[in-house]
């Protein structure tokens, strides 16, 4: 058995700092930040801010970063969170999927792998890359994901990061991250557009910022939207006109395209000797005007779902890439009669909001700073005749939960399958299946007499459980899922064992760390509690149950056992949950004026 | 009893009503949001942040049915323990006979005389709120439940009008 170490007590306190970060987990390349006070770091990898989110195999391992070989998979985020029943709504050019079972996978050297396997691999590569600039592990972290990822991707995303144990701190859209980096310098208030243009994918959000609160009022994007369309238009372009290039290799030609392309964001005309090519900006333009004016009509979308006049929009906020091209800001100049901020790095500004908000969440920062996100996209049920009943609309603000009530369709119908969807259209086809469960013993009676109660309740990371619940009869069923879409509790648990990120060793004794810090936390929540209003609250009788509670804890703490320190830490929360519950009802006093509290509760 | 308890209008501490001020709901939002939102208990105890996430949840749940008429309305009625029958649609022959010659003269209208049209129907909304303030204090709730009804046939031809 190995032996577990004992920190003297002055590192005891560095164990309650926790090195939290910001990942922009990108669909061509990732970032990673760090924020402490005024300070803002990107961790490079050889000396780049973007790390190529490609993992190639070499000698039998993983490795992450633009090799340049045969055998490596890119863009694996438009796998993410995707079963293989969806492959066909997806586009994946370069990849080559295989589909046999419900999670697609890739091949790479000797074995295959799903979407999440590799997502973990970046995420990891990039903690190393942290680690080894700080000479500590990566804790937590807020991780940015599209404005509208669905459910599933969302979980694929926090789970890839559980995988190689990684804490989520909070997952965050990205262009709210982006508004994050501009809005926090400024404290600006007003509605904001988020016109993010990355390699890959395009987003557009419309904002709604007040008094540090975040709201997303509309999202509207293409998945497959990017520089690399600019680029597969281009080399069609080029090909076209210089036929002779066909014998270019094609790694060649994307790199010709993409050196052309960005000569073309500062000048007039772009040449390449080599290859003794050139381009003017005019034919360049008219030949990506299709994908801009794309972008355009979704802008011109999510301005009409927010609801929000155009006049009463402050400022464009432009992120990725792709939007340093003159032809995005000219159009938008065009368009609408808004300013433009694009005074932050347009590749690093997501990455540096979500450093922002880790360091916020970590307990580091400014208090009185909220981040208030939406649902992405409506949860519903599928009813009879394949349509999609909404239980919460999309924008709602999250947490959220709503009820609605279904009943049977025929006479003595004793089992209802339940079919959770996420989508914005009516047809059940046009939606994406969270999962299927089968609520079973309805007491049988006639048709739409049954009355079954399906609750639905989102977390703040926009993460869904449903229950659903039989009231007819005296009996009552009361059924818990989160929605798994493929993947299974044995499917997750595989991946984790299999996962080599950690020894056995360093996760026995992170668990233990993690344990003190969680014990040690609520003992300093309760403590600093009581000496506020435990005079108010609590009778003596009361007092003693949770100052002996307390007490024991810290005994358990002495012994180092993982199991001990839990099991008196479960004590304390149960036997404290009244005395939390009360504060919390009491603290309401403060903001609800006006009214005697005893009024109310 | 719990904050979990109250009812929307006390919880957001505003008078029960068929309008409400918008902005004072909003601050008082952000306000509690501002205090319960789980991002503020993310290093507390697993008991401080299960009692977060159901009190943000109310919160939020509330906001989204105080702030729009119709489902404000709807509120009302329930907390004054007024139960619709759902197999009862809404009866109102005249009313219907109205709605059907409203969508006739939409169809047969150009873009232009859209704006007219709303302003119609937006004083028609305004004089039912007027009545359903009157519902109200008089304790009337199947008038009040007739007039929201009508209510959300008006917004629904504005919705239509505004695409």
């Amino acid at each position: 058995m190995a032996l577990i170490q004992i920190s003297d007590p002055d590192k005891s306190i560095e164990i309650n700092k926790e090195f939290s970060v910001g990942i922009d987990l990108g669909t061509t390349h990732s970032l990673i930040a760090k924020k402490d006070g005024e300070n803002l770091t990107f961790f490079k990898d050889n000396s780049n801010v973007l790390i190529p989110s490609i993992v190639s195999h070499e000698n039998g391992k993983l490795i992450v970063g633009d090799l340049n070989s045969i055998n490596s998979v890119k863009s694996i985020k438009r796998l993410v969170g995707v079963t293989s029943k969806e492959l066909h709504a997806i586009n994946f050019e370069d990849l080559e999927v295989d589909s046999s079972e419900d999670l697609p996978k890739v091949s790479l050297g000797n074995n295959k792998y799903n979407a999440i396997e590799l997502s973990s691999q970046i995420l990891l590569h990039l903690c190393e890359i942290a680690q080894s600039y700080e000479n500590t592990s990566v804790n937590s972290a807020v991780i940015t994901v599209p404005a509208y990822f669905n459910d599933m991707q969302r979980q694929a995303t926090k789970l890839a990061a559980e995988m190689v144990d990684i804490k989520v701190l909070r997952l965050i859209s990205e262009p709210t991250a982006a508004a994050i980096a501009y809005g926090i310098d400024a404290k600006q208030t007003g509605n904001f557009i988020v016109y993010d243009l990355g390699g890959g994918t395009f987003d557009v959000s419309i904002l709604s910022i007040e008094k540090g609160v975040f709201k997303v009022l509309s999202t509207k994007g293409d998945t497959h939207l990017g520089g690399d369309d600019i680029d597969r238009l281009l080399n069609k372009y080029l090909l076209n006109n210089y036929p002779r290039l066909t014998k270019l290799h094609k790694t060649e030609l994307y790199n010709l395209s993409k050196s052309l392309k960005h000569d073309l964001s500062d000048k007039n005309i772009a040449t390449n000797e080599e290859h003794n090519v050139s381009i003017d900006l005019n034919d360049f333009n008219e030949l990506i005007n299709p994908l801009i004016e794309k972008t355009l009509k979704l802008l011109s979308e999510a301005i009409i779902e927010s609801k929000v006049d155009s006049n009463d929009i402050k400022n464009i906020i432009l992120v990725g890439g792709s939007t340093r091209l003159k032809i995005i800001k000219s159009k938008l100049d065009q368009v609408y009669k808004i300013k433009i901020l694009d005074h932050l790095n347009p590749d690093t500004v997501v990455a540096e909001g979500a450093a922002i908000q880790a360091e916020v969440l970590s307990g580091n920062a400014r208090d009185d700073f909220l981040l208030l996100d939406v649902l992405p996209l409506s949860l519903g049920i599928e009813t009879y005749g394949g349509l999609s009943e909404k239980v919460i609309h999309r924008n709602t603000p999250i947490p959220s939960s709503s009820e609605k009530i279904f009943t049977t369709f025929k006479d003595g119908q004793t089992k209802m399958m339940i079919n959770v969807v996420q989508g914005e259209r009516e047809d059940i086809a046009e939606c994406i299946s969270l999962g299927q469960f089968v609520l079973s013993d309805i007491p049988p009676l006639v048709a739409g007499a049954a009355r079954i109660r399906v609750r639905f309740q989102v977390d703040a990371d926009g993460l869904l459980t449903v229950s659903a619940k039989e009231d007819t009869a005296d009996k009552e069923t009361t059924i818990e899922i989160k929605p798994s879409h493929g993947l299974t509790p044995e499917l997750i648990q595989n991946m984790i064992t299999t996962s080599n990120s950690k020894a056995e060793y360093d996760k026995n004794y992170r668990a233990l760390k993690e344990s003190i810090v969680e014990a040690e936390r609520a003992i300093n929540a309760i403590e600093e509690a009581l000496k506020v209003d435990s005079n108010d609250l609590l009778n003596e009788t009361e007092l003693d149950l949770i100052n002996q509670a307390i007490d024991s804890l810290q005994d358990a703490l002495l012994s180092k056992n993982i199991d001990t320190i839990k099991q008196a830490n479960d004590n304390l929360e149960k036997t404290s949950e009244f005395y939390v519950e009360r504060r919390m009802n009491n603290s309401i006093k403060s903001l609800i004026t006006g009214k005697d509290i005893n009024d109310i509760i | 009893m719990s904050v979990l308890k109250l009812t929307y209008f006390e919880l957001f501490n505003i008078n029960v009503n068929i309008t409400l001020d918008l902005n004072e709901l909003n601050n008082k939002y952000l306000q509690l949001q501002t205090k319960f939102h789980p991002d503020k208990y993310l290093n507390s105890s697993a008991v401080e942040k299960t009692m977060a996430a159901r009190i943000s949840t109310h919160i939020n749940d509330g906001y989204k049915i105080l702030g729009d008429l119709t489902t404000r309305v709807d509120y009302i009625l329930k907390i004054n323990n007024f139960t619709i029958d759902e197999n009862v649609t809404f009866k109102n022959n005249q009313f219907l006979i109205e709605q059907m010659e409203l969508t006739e003269t939409i169809n047969n209208s150009d873009t232009k005389q859209y704006s007219n049209i709303k302003k119609e129907i937006k004083s028609k909304i305004a004089s039912l709120i007027l009545d359903m303030k009157n519902n109200l204090s008089s304790g009337d709730f199947d008038i009040l439940y007739q007039n929201n009804s009508m209510i959300k046939f008006y917004k629904k031809n504005i919705n239509q009008l505004s695409k």
